[in-house]
C-alpha cells in the first residue's frame, strides 16, 4: 500500500511539472515582403506540419518597412525577404548591428523573380479598351481612379514610377511621365531627363492633389481591396499577386516589366532618388533593373538553426511546389549574393560553393 | 503516516501549484537612499538655427491631449486603438512660432530614422482611416489629432520597445485605425522645416530648357557636376559650372563628356545671364568654355538661396561682383556671332571639325588588306568626326579633332594575318604598333591640325604619336 501510494505520489508530481512546463514551441520570426503574403502563409503551415516544435510567426510589410524593423528598431527577426533584393546589401551590408562591427548580413538568396503589371477587374473603366500599347494614356485620363503604391514605403511603388519614366523612350513620347503625374500632387514627383538617363526624384511630403484620380496606399497589397471593391480602375501590382487574387491582368512589355534579365540594362537607364534622408545612415537611391526577390538570415536572428531549416524547406521539392502553386516560382538552382558567408548547412544543402 | 503523507501532497500540490502561478512576486523592498534625478532631456525641437530641449517634465507640463490611437501595418495587421497621452505636435511647434502651410515636420526617431508630415497632417488630421475589425477603409469617425504621446493607458511607454516618446494620431473612436507607418517609435527630435521652393529657370540655345529645380540639384549632386567657390566673406556657394548647363542646350545631347560643343565655342557666342528685374550680364563663349570656375550656384553656406539671389546667382573667383547676377530666371545663348555653327551640321556622321585639317591631306591604308584604300580631307570629314579631349603622356590634356582610329579599320577588309599596323610619317619614319592594341583602343584617333595629319593615341607612349602621317601599312 505504501509502494502504491508513493507510486501515486510521484506520478502525480510528474503530472504536475509537466504540465508546468509544457513544451514552448521555438518562435521563428520572419519579416516579409507583402506580395508573399500568400505563398508563405502557405508555406508557413505546411511548415508547422512538419515541424511542429517551431511556431513561425509571418509579419508582412511593404520591403522598405521589412528592412526598417531589422536594422533601425533592431527587432529579433529570423529571416527576411524582400521583393528587391538590392535593399539587402544596401540597408543590411551596409549598417552594423550596434556595439559590434557585425553587418546585419553579409549574403543572400536571390529568391524568384516577378514581373509588374497593371491589375484591373471587368468593372474597371475602359477595361475592353486598354492594351500593352495604350495603358499609359488610360491611366493618365482623369475619370479613371488608379492606385499607386507609396514609393517611399514599398518598392513596388518606385518601381510603377520606374515603368513611366521607361514608357517614354519605349513608345517614344515625352510626356507619358508628366501626364500622368503632374498636378496628381501637392508636390510634384520630378522626372530629370539627363539625356543617356533617368533621374525620377521623390519629394519628402507625397500627398495626393484635391480631386486628383491618384489614390495611393502604403503598399501595394492594400491596392487589392479597394481594386474588388471598385474604388479604383486600375492598379500596378506584381504578377504574382494578380494571378493569386484572380484580377485581370495587362502584361506590361518585356522592356516595362521589369521582369526580363535580357532588358537589364534598359532597366538601368531610371534611377529613383529621394529627396530626403529616410535612414540614418544610407541615402535610398533605387536604380531600375530586374526585379528580383531577396532572402537572408539576420546576422542577430535569435534562432539561425530553425532560419535555415526554414530555408531548406522552401527549397524543398515540396516548398518550391508551393511557391509554383502561388504562380511566384523560386530561382532554381538557387544563386546569390556573397555565398560563401551562407551558414554552412544551408550551403551544403542547396549545393552551393 | 497516512496524515503525513496527505500534507506531503498537500504541500508538495501547494509548492507545484506556487511554481505554476506566473503572478508578478513582490520583491522585499530594498532601502534605497534617494538621490535627486538629473534633468534628462527627451525631444529636441528645432527650426533652422533654433532649438529647443524638452525634458519629460518640461513636455507634460504643456497641455495635454488624450485619445484613441490604434495602427495597421501595411499588409493588415491591426493594433486596436488604445487610450493615448501626450502634446499635440502643433502645441510644440508654436514653441517655435507655428507652423504654416509653407512648412513641413520631419519627425526623428533615436536611430535616426526620419519622416515627414505634411502640414495637412499635423494640422488637420488628415489621414486615411481603417475598419478595426476588416482593415477596409472607411469614413474618418470624428476629428484626428497627431500627438507626441509619453503615456498608454496611463502608463508611461516602454523605453526600451518603442521609446519614452511616441508619435501617434490619436481620434475619438475605438473602431478606426490609421497606417502604421504614421506611427513613429522612439521619437527624439522635431524638426520645422522650410518647404523648399520650386522653380524653373529658362535655358535657351540651340534647343531650348526649362530647368526646373530636381534637374539642376540632380546635376549638382556629389559625384556629378558640383562645384564650390568661398567667396572673401567666407561664404560658400555651391552650384554648377556655366558651360556644363550651356551644355544641355547648345545642341540635342544634353549629358556626357561631349555634351558641351568646344567646335561652337571657338567659333564664338554670347551667354546673356537674366535676372527677375532684367538685370542682363553677358559672358563670351572663351570666357566660359570648360572652365570650372565660373559657376551657377543655387547653394550658399548649404542653404537655397533667398531673396535677390533666389534661385540662383552667378559666382566665381574670376567674375567681378558686377557680373554675379542674381535672381537669374534665364540664360540665353547669342549663336549669331557663329551662324554657321548654329546651322544644322553639314557633317554625315559626326561633329564638326572644331579644327580644320589641309584639304590636300591623304591617307593611304595599304598592306595585308584586301584593297588598297586612300582616304582624302574630304572622306574623314564624311566619317564620324570627334571634337575631343586626350592625354599626351607628356603634353598633357589636348583638345583634338579627328576620327577614330577603330572606325577607319573598319572600313578596310584587313587579312587573316596582319598582325602589326605602321603609321609612317610623310618624311619616312614609322612606328610599328601591335594590330590588337589598336583596335583594341577606342580612344585613339586618326586627327589633324592646320598642317597635318596625326595619331592621337591615348594610353600609348609618346613614340606613338605620329605627326605628318600619310600611311598605315598592315603587315
Amino acid at each position: 500500500m505504501k509502494k502504491q501510494f508513493f507510486g501515486l505520489l510521484i506520478l502525480e508530481l510528474l503530472v504536475l511539472l509537466t504540465a508546468c512546463n509544457p513544451k514552448e514551441k521555438i518562435p521563428l520570426v520572419v519579416f516579409a515582403a507583402g506580395s508573399l503574403i500568400q505563398p508563405f502563409t502557405d508555406l508557413e503551415q505546411a511548415f508547422e506540419e512538419k515541424y511542429p516544435d517551431i511556431n513561425v510567426q509571418m509579419e508582412f510589410h511593404g520591403s522598405i518597412q521589412v528592412m526598417r524593423h531589422v536594422t533601425e528598431l533592431h527587432e529579433d527577426i529570423d529571416i527576411v525577404a524582400t521583393a528587391d533584393q538590392a535593399l539587402i546589401p544596401m540597408l543590411m551590408y551596409e549598417v552594423n548591428m550596434p556595439g559590434t562591427d557585425d553587418p546585419y548580413a553579409d549574403w543572400f538568396l536571390s529568391m524568384a523573380n516577378n514581373r509588374l503589371a497593371v491589375a484591373y477587374t471587368q468593372r474597371s473603366k475602359y477595361a475592353n479598351e486598354i492594351t500593352s500599347e495604350n495603358w499609359w494614356e488610360i491611366l493618365s485620363r482623369q475619370d479613371v481612379k488608379v492606385g499607386l503604391s507609396d514609393p517611399r514605403f514599398d518598392a513596388l511603388g518606385y518601381r510603377q514610377l520606374m515603368a513611366f519614366a521607361l514608357a517614354q523612350d519605349v513608345y517614344r513620347k515625352d510626356n507619358i511621365f508628366h501626364s500622368f503625374i503632374s498636378q496628381q500632387f501637392s508636390k510634384e514627383i520630378h522626372l530629370v531627363d539627363m539625356g543617356d538617363f533617368k533621374i525620377i526624384r521623390i519629394p519628402e511630403i507625397l500627398e495626393t492633389a484635391k480631386n486628383s484620380h491618384i489614390m495611393m496606399r502604403g503598399s501595394s497589397i492594400a491596392l487589392i481591396s479597394l481594386l474588388e471593391a471598385g474604388e479604383i480602375d486600375y492598379a500596378f501590382e506584381y504578377e504574382s499577386v494578380i494571378k493569386q487574387h484572380g484580377l485581370e491582368m495587362l502584361s506590361l512589355p518585356p522592356t516595362l516589366n521589369l521582369g526580363e534579365e535580357e532588358f537589364s540594362n534598359n532597366y538601368h537607364k531610371v534611377t529613383v532618388q529621394m529627396d530626403f534622408r529616410r535612414f540614418s545612415t544610407v541615402d535610398p537611391v533605387f536604380i531600375g533593373e530586374q526585379i528580383t526577390y531577396g532572402l537572408t538570415i539576420p546576422s542577430n536572428a535569435p534562432h539561425p538553426e530553425e532560419a535555415a531549416l526554414f530555408i531548406r524547406f522552401l527549397y524543398s521539392e515540396e516548398g518550391q511546389s508551393i511557391m509554383r502553386r502561388n504562380a511566384h516560382p523560386l530561382i532554381y538552382p538557387p544563386t546569390g549574393d556573397q555565398l560563401q558567408n551562407l551558414p554552412d548547412e544551408l550551403r551544403d544543402f542547396l549545393s552551393l560553393k | 503516516m497516512k496524515k503525513l503523507c496527505v500534507v506531503l501532497i498537500m504541500g508538495v500540490l501547494i509548492f507545484s501549484l506556487t511554481g505554476c502561478s506566473t503572478a508578478a512576486q513582490e520583491a522585499p523592498a530594498e532601502v534605497q537612499t534617494e538621490v535627486p534625478a538629473v534633468p534628462v532631456t527627451v525631444l529636441e525641437l528645432v527650426k533652422g538655427d533654433e532649438v529647443i530641449y524638452f525634458t519629460m517634465d518640461q513636455l507634460k507640463s504643456l497641455p495635454a491631449v488624450e485619445g484613441l490611437a490604434g495602427i495597421m501595418s501595411s499588409t493588415g495587421k491591426i493594433t486596436a486603438p488604445a487610450l493615448h497621452k501626450g502634446v499635440l505636435v502643433s502645441t510644440l511647434l508654436a514653441e517655435v512660432g507655428g507652423m504654416t502651410d509653407a512648412h513641413s515636420v520631419e519627425v526623428v526617431a533615436s536611430d535616426g530614422y526620419s519622416i515627414t508630415y505634411s502640414p495637412n497632417q499635423i494640422s488637420n488630421g488628415e489621414y486615411i482611416t481603417y475598419d478595426v475589425s476588416s482593415g477596409d477603409e472607411m469614413e474618418t469617425i470624428g476629428s484626428l489629432q497627431t500627438i507626441i504621446a509619453y503615456e498608454r493607458e496611463g502608463k508611461p511607454l516602454s523605453p526600451e520597445m518603442e521609446g519614452e516618446l511616441r508619435l501617434v494620431v490619436i481620434g475619438e473612436s475605438p473602431l478606426q485605425v490609421v497606417d502604421g507607418h504614421w506611427s513613429v517609435k522612439f521619437v527624439n527630435k522635431i524638426v520645422l522645416k522650410e518647404a523648399v521652393e520650386d522653380w524653373v529657370v529658362n535655358f535657351k540655345g540651340a534647343i531650348e530648357e526649362p530647368m526646373d529645380r530636381a534637374t539642376f540639384e540632380s546635376g549638382a549632386a556629389d559625384g556629378c557636376h558640383l562645384r564650390a567657390w568661398t567667396d572673401a566673406d567666407g561664404h560658400v556657394w555651391e552650384g554648377i559650372p556655366l558651360y556644363y548647363l550651356i551644355g544641355r542646350v547648345d545642341d540635342e545631347i544634353k549629358h556626357g563628356d561631349d555634351a558641351f560643343r568646344d567646335d561652337l565655342a571657338k567659333n564664338g557666342y554670347t551667354i546673356d545671364l537674366i535676372s527677375a528685374d532684367g538685370y542682363t550680364v553677358t559672358l563670351d563663349s572663351y570666357t566660359v568654355m570648360r572652365n570650372d570656375d565660373i559657376i551657377v550656384a543655387y547653394l550658399v553656406d548649404g542653404e537655397p538661396l533667398v531673396e535677390d539671389n533666389f534661385p540662383l546667382r552667378l559666382v566665381g573667383p574670376e567674375l567681378s561682383k558686377k557680373q554675379m547676377v542674381g535672381g537669374i530666371t534665364s540664360v540665353v545663348i547669342n549663336f549669331e556671332s557663329a551662324p554657321a555653327a548654329a546651322e544644322p551640321t553639314t557633317q554625315a556622321a559626326g561633329e564638326a571639325p572644331a579644327i580644320i585639317g589641309p584639304a590636300d591631306a591623304t591617307l593611304t591604308l595599304k598592306g595585308l588588306v584586301e584593297a588598297e584604300k586612300v582616304f582624302t580631307m574630304d572622306d574623314l570629314l564624311k566619317l564620324a568626326v570627334v571634337n575631343t579631349s586626350v592625354e599626351h603622356p607628356k603634353k598633357g590634356t589636348m583638345d583634338v579633332t579627328g576620327v577614330k582610329v577603330a572606325e577607319i579599320l573598319s572600313l578596310v577588309n584587313l587579312k587573316a594575318d596582319a598582325k602589326t599596323a605602321t603609321f609612317i610619317a610623310g618624311d619616312g619614319w614609322s612606328v610599328d604598333v601591335p594590330l590588337a592594341d589598336l583596335q583594341a583602343c577606342e580612344n585613339c584617333l586618326v586627327g589633324w591640325d592646320e598642317e597635318m595629319l596625326r595619331t592621337y593615341m591615348p594610353g600609348f607612349d609618346s613614340n606613338f604619336w605620329a605627326k605628318d602621317l600619310v600611311s598605315i601599312e598592315f603587315k
